[in-house]
């Protein structure tokens, strides 16, 4: 069964995928609690407008990506706090207009337009040493200051009015939190692709809130569900040759629609 | 000699205004330590606006606040809301979780078990520490953000209509305890609309109305013509022994 994991691309994509199912639901949770769903789809195609800007350019795509994915940041807290627009509609707005921008720049240039579906789908199986080590790092840091941060992070997702009371720089911490996203987002890009990062940052978690448990506790569920939908997806996808993104995430909303009328069932049971 | 306490939080001349309409002008008040205090006044008027300035969630246009005195130059402030601005039936948090949050510091888990487990007996939660936060009621959910606050160690406890939609029976238990915290000497600001329970309750009735702070004081005889004038009926508040020292 495991003979897949003899060649080293196979070693390679199972090492990333599985860097990438421990950090993105971890720093999904807090997205979703807060409601912010979305915005790990729309980093991802800012991202993907970053990319598309690096490569026409000359500059390295993942660091434009981070770039770009950092303005959009600042711009949605910007308004989120000015509460000028709807915030959700600034995040439909950047993932439409993002994702058209990229489009128009891919089709500019010639040998980019190879990439785009790589960068939209990702490539699990061409993963390169090199991008282990760019994800791993990002996970790393990341890591670290979630589990530094736990407490202000939990209290401003909780409740932004008792953070502010209890003296915490609301502010500062949203920034954090947003600038981890975008950092954890536009390193995976290249790895799960624009379309399938954010759905691996937010189906997992859904699917572990429906455990109404403990936040810890949900965070840990929804990196193993992440964990689970990634191994299987990779080998899923050598043994019926598909395609192993969406692979992963078809198996994420597999797992999820199973918990939830396991959960429906077991709550019609008890009443 | 006697040395005249200095008050925790003075509020000079308060003015908010928000798109040309003013929401509180002129609010004048001092709260002292260990002092129970009540604001009330009809919905719209600006008790809570008034408790959003002091926790610094809404600026003023004018006037000024000072919270702190020489003995306690920066008081620790716990605050229950109304209602939580995240929909709780969805967050993913067990009582532990929310009352653990108000830990100001690292702790080691024991002491943090410890911690939680005193302050959940104190508002007599301590069998729903791990219950999910959406299936507790109005009243045990207040009760367990109170937990949280008293975590904080807080010199001043300010709850904003802490009672609202809560039945009878758990009003009467919230309000208990919040007696319970008073006579161990904490200071507590209260938002509420129920006047007669109010005046139950509290030393101090602040009544706030149209902006204005109309009334401020213990008098009863005073307070029901304050009420009176503010509602343009004929209210009665009745005088309640709740001198309980």
């Amino acid at each position: 069964m495991f003979d897949f994991l003899s060649f080293e691309f196979m070693q390679r994509a199972v090492i990333g995928g599985t860097i990438i199912a421990l950090i993105a639901p971890w720093i999904g949770s807090f997205l979703v609690v807060r409601r912010l769903s979305l915005l790990s789809d729309t980093l991802s195609h800012v991202s993907l407008f970053g990319i598309a800007l690096g490569l026409l350019t000359g500059i390295h795509p993942l660091l434009s990506a981070f770039v770009c994915a950092l303005g959009a940041v600042a711009l949605i807290e910007y308004t989120r706090t000015k509460r000028s627009v709807y915030p959700e509609s600034l995040l439909a707005l950047l993932l439409a207009g993002s994702l058209s921008l990229a489009m128009i720049l891919f089709s500019l240039s010639d040998t980019a337009y190879v990439s785009i579906f790589q960068y939209l789908f990702g490539s699990i199986v061409t993963i390169t040493w090199s991008d282990i080590a760019v994800i791993g790092t990002t996970a790393l840091i990341t890591a670290l200051l979630l589990t530094r941060f736990y407490r202000q992070f939990f209290l401003i997702s909780f409740d932004e009015d008792i953070a502010k009371s209890s003296g915490l720089n609301v502010t500062m911490y949203n920034a954090l939190l947003l600038f981890l996203a975008a950092g954890v987002i536009s390193f995976s890009l290249r790895i799960v692709g624009a379309l399938l990062i954010g759905a691996l940052a937010i189906i997992p978690v859904m699917t572990a809130v429906l455990y109404k448990t403990s936040f810890k506790k949900t965070i840990l569920l929804a990196i193993g569900y992440a964990v689970v939908s990634v191994w299987s997806g990779i080998y899923l996808s050598y043994t019926i040759d598909t395609q192993s993104g969406p692979t992963i995430v078809g198996i994420s909303i597999l797992l999820f629609v199973i918990t939830f009328l396991y959960k429906q069932l077991r709550r019609t049971h008890q009443k | 000699m006697q040395i005249t306490p200095q008050p925790l939080i003075t509020v000079r001349d308060l003015c908010v205004t928000l798109n040309e309409i003013s929401i509180l002008s002129d609010i004048c008040f001092e709260l002292n330590m260990g002092e129970y205090v009540g604001v009330i006044g009809p919905n719209g008027g600006g008790k809570s606006t008034l408790i959003k300035v002091l926790l610094n969630l809404l600026p003023q246009t004018s006037g000024t606040f000072h919270i702190g005195n020489e003995q306690i130059p920066h008081p620790t402030i716990g605050y229950v809301p109304q209602r939580l601005v995240q929909n709780d039936v969805v967050f993913p948090a067990i009582v532990s979780d929310v009352v653990a949050s108000g830990l100001t510091k690292h702790v080691r888990r024991k002491e943090k078990k410890e911690r939680i487990l005193a302050a959940l007996e104190k508002t007599n939660c301590t069998h729903l520490i791990d219950r999910h936060m959406s299936g507790l009621s109005g009243g045990e959910r207040q009760r367990v953000l109170v937990s949280r606050t008293l975590l904080m160690n807080p010199h001043i406890l300010i709850l904003d209509e802490p009672t609202a939609g809560m039945d009878i029976a758990s009003e009467q238990q919230f309000f208990q305890l919040l007696k319970e915290l008073h006579d161990e000497g904490m200071t507590i600001l209260l938002v509420s609309h129920d006047i007669d329970r109010i005046a139950k309750e509290v030393d101090t009735v602040l009544c706030i109305n149209h902006s204005m702070m109309c009334f401020s004081g213990t008098s009863h005889l005073d307070m029901s013509d304050a009420i009176n004038k503010m509602y343009g009926g004929h209210v009665h508040v009745l005088h309640h022994d709740h001198h309980h020292h």
